[in-house]
This record gives C-alpha cells, structure tokens and sequence, in this order.
C-alpha cells in the first residue's frame, strides 16, 4: 500500500461510518408513529431491507475498502510493512477520533438522558412489581423506541471511536496486512520457500 | 517554516472557510423566525442573535484566516521543526488540529440551538390568547435536560478548541504503543 492508499482508505471508513449514522437517521420507519396502523411485518420487512442496504455501504466503506481505495488512489511507491502498518495506525486513529468528536454534539442530550435514566429506574420499577404497569418511560410508540435506540447506539458508536476503536483498528491491520502478505505469495509463489 | 506548518495553515484556512460560510447561511434565520411572529422581544432577540453571529463570523476570520500562521505555530508546538520523516511529529499537531475543529463544531451547533430554542420560547410566548399552546410546547423548548446538554457542549467545545492538551497526549501515548504492539507481534 502507498501512503495516498492508506489516507484514502481512512477517508472510506470515516465516510462510511458517517453514512451509516446518516442512513439510520433517514430510515423511514422512524416517523410511524402509529403503530397500530402500520402491520409489524411490514415494519420489520423495511427494516430487513434498509439493514441490508446500509449493510453493503458498511461492507465496501468501513470494513473491505482495500479495493476501492487502492483503485481510488492509484499506483505509487509502495511502502513496506512496519510503515504501512505504522501509516495505518495513525492515520486511522486520527481519523477515527475525529468522526468521534464530530458524532459528540449530537449525543450530548442522549448522554444527559442515559443519566437521567438511573434516578428515574427505580421508580419505574417499584410501578412494574408493585402496580403491576408499565410505566409512562417504557409506553413509546415504534417511532419513538427507533429514535431512542438509534441514539444509544450512536452516543456508544461516538464514544468507542473517541477511545480510538482498538479492535477496530487491530482486525483492520491484521486484514489488510495478511491481503498484502497473499497477494505478495500469489504473485511470487517462490518467496515462501 | 516547513511542510507541517504549510499544511496546517492550508487546514486551518479551510476550517475558517467551512466554519464562515456555515454561520453566514444560518446569520438571517433568526430575522426569519421573527418575522414569523413579530414581538418586541422576538425583533430584539434576532436582532441580537444577528449581531452574536456576526461577531462569531469576525473572530472566526480574524483567526483562522488572518492570523493563520501564529494559530499553525501555536499548534504545531515549535517554529523550527525538521522535515516529518519522523511521524512522532507531526501525530500531535494532527490530533490538535482535529480537536480544534471537533470544538468548533460544538461551539457552532450550541450556538445554533441556543438561537434557534430562544426564538422558538419567544415566538411562542408572543401567543398570549393561545395560552393552552404555550403551556403545552413551552416546557418543550426549553427544558433543564437540554440546558444541561448545551452546558455540557459548551464545556466539551471550550476544551477541544483550547487544543485539547490531556486528550491528544492520552491519544498520542496509545497511538504509539498501538504501534510498538504491532511491531512485536511481527517480531
């Protein structure tokens, strides 16, 4: 890999990411908000559907962009492997934390939330086992469970990516390095021996 | 003056642009909003909210695109520095220049919220007669949780554009002993 390679392969997965946060914003299910209306199965068939789209995005963007980024980049003066692997590290944590710090605002209110939610858990509780109800936390619509789960999710995805995304990170090297050691053995089989 | 400095001079003029160009799209909104519901305090709060933007606008030029070379330095740490063969140095000033612009960012969207939530209370408060609206859609404008989460911004976005110092030594340290690791296991 060259040095254009590895930062446009950052700049896949840092788009790649950021379109998945955007696709699941955009996911038409989240404005049913009439649950009773809209059949379950024709809710989880949209789903299935959607996931399966940002499933592709996600599979060609953030996890096997070796191809797309090298076609992308172009040919250039190859590095060899300490630097390639120093190269990526860097430049995908740099970029990693970036997409998290970017994701940071729009988590803040989910966060504040997620602590709010402890002082407001037993109280909720003490409604289920005692009165035997659901409390008026738990009684949202489809549209609002989506909304609400949808930023869980993200506030988690911002705060692993400001941490770095080590296993992220890791299984990318160890990928993208053991495609170059194959590629390398493919095309000069007498290296092995 | 070497390549590092050149280029986070390039970076820092595109934030300043990216940053300008934001704020001038969203300066006459709160103009906008009044209008929408015209009030002596809606007028002054827009009115004020179109000055506090422009104000933003003029620091944020006079920053990032008039004073870009001593903003670099300060970034970068050093004013001479060899060429960044040696990727050490030039991780830093990456990590900084990304935590300026995450900051920015967050300065703009508790900026933006804050203007837009304050027209909204006001413009709503104009409604006298429609109390039951009010009452209503009030407490959903401006809410402790929300004001909380703008304070929370406010403070993550003061931090990362003072350049962030525990966070990028914390990610520098890790970034690097995520190298060493790779190279022992190839060892």
């Amino acid at each position: 890999m060259t040095k254009i390679q590895i930062i446009a392969k950052t700049m896949l997965t840092i788009s790649g990411i950021y379109a998945l946060v955007l696709l699941y914003a955009a996911h038409p299910g989240r404005y049913v908000y009439q649950p009773d209306k809209t059949p379950i199965l024709q809710e989880s068939a949209l789903l299935c559907t959607f996931t399966i789209l940002v499933g592709f995005v996600a599979y060609f963007m953030v996890f096997h962009n070796n191809r797309l980024s090298s076609s992308l980049a172009g040919p250039g003066l190859l590095l060899d492997s300490r630097t390639q692997a120093d190269w990526l590290v860097k430049s995908l944590r740099v970029g990693l934390a970036f997409t998290g710090l970017m994701l940071l605002p729009g988590s803040a209110p989910t966060l504040v939330k997620i602590a709010k939610t402890f002082f407001l858990i037993r109280p909720a509780l003490n409604e289920i086992i005692i009165s035997k109800s659901t409390p008026n936390m738990l009684r949202l619509s489809y549209a609002q469970w989506y909304t609400s789960i949808y930023h869980l999710l993200k506030a988690v995805l911002a705060i692993y990516l400001i941490c770095g995304a080590p296993h992220f990170i890791r299984w990318q090297i160890k990928h993208t390095l053991g495609q170059q050691a194959n590629k390398t053995e493919i095309q000069n089989p007498s290296i092995k021996n | 003056m070497n390549n590092i400095h050149s280029f986070t001079k390039v970076i820092l003029s595109a934030i300043g642009i990216f940053f300008a160009i934001r704020i001038i799209s969203q300066m006459l909104m709160p103009l906008g909003l009044a209008r929408m519901n015209p009030s002596l305090e809606s007028v002054a709060i827009a009115i004020a909210a179109t000055l506090f933007f422009g104000l933003c606008l003029a620091v944020i030029c006079y920053a990032f695109v008039y004073k870009r070379e001593q903003l670099a330095k300060r970034i970068i740490g050093t004013i001479e520095l060899p060429e960044p063969d040696s990727q050490i140095l030039w991780l830093p000033a990456a990590f900084r220049l990304i935590c300026v612009t995450a900051g920015l960012y967050c300065l703009y969207a508790v900026l933006w919220n804050v203007v837009y939530n304050l027209m909204q209370y006001f413009s709503f408060k104009a409604d006298a007669a429609q109390s039951g609206y009010k009452v209503m859609y009030t407490p959903k404008i401006l809410n402790i949780e929300q004001i909380l989460s703008w304070l929370i911004m406010l403070a993550i976005g003061i931090y990362l554009v003072c350049g962030a110092p525990h966070f990028v030594r914390w990610q520098v340290r890790k970034t690097l002993e995520q190298c060493k690791a790779f190279e022992k296991i190839r060892q």
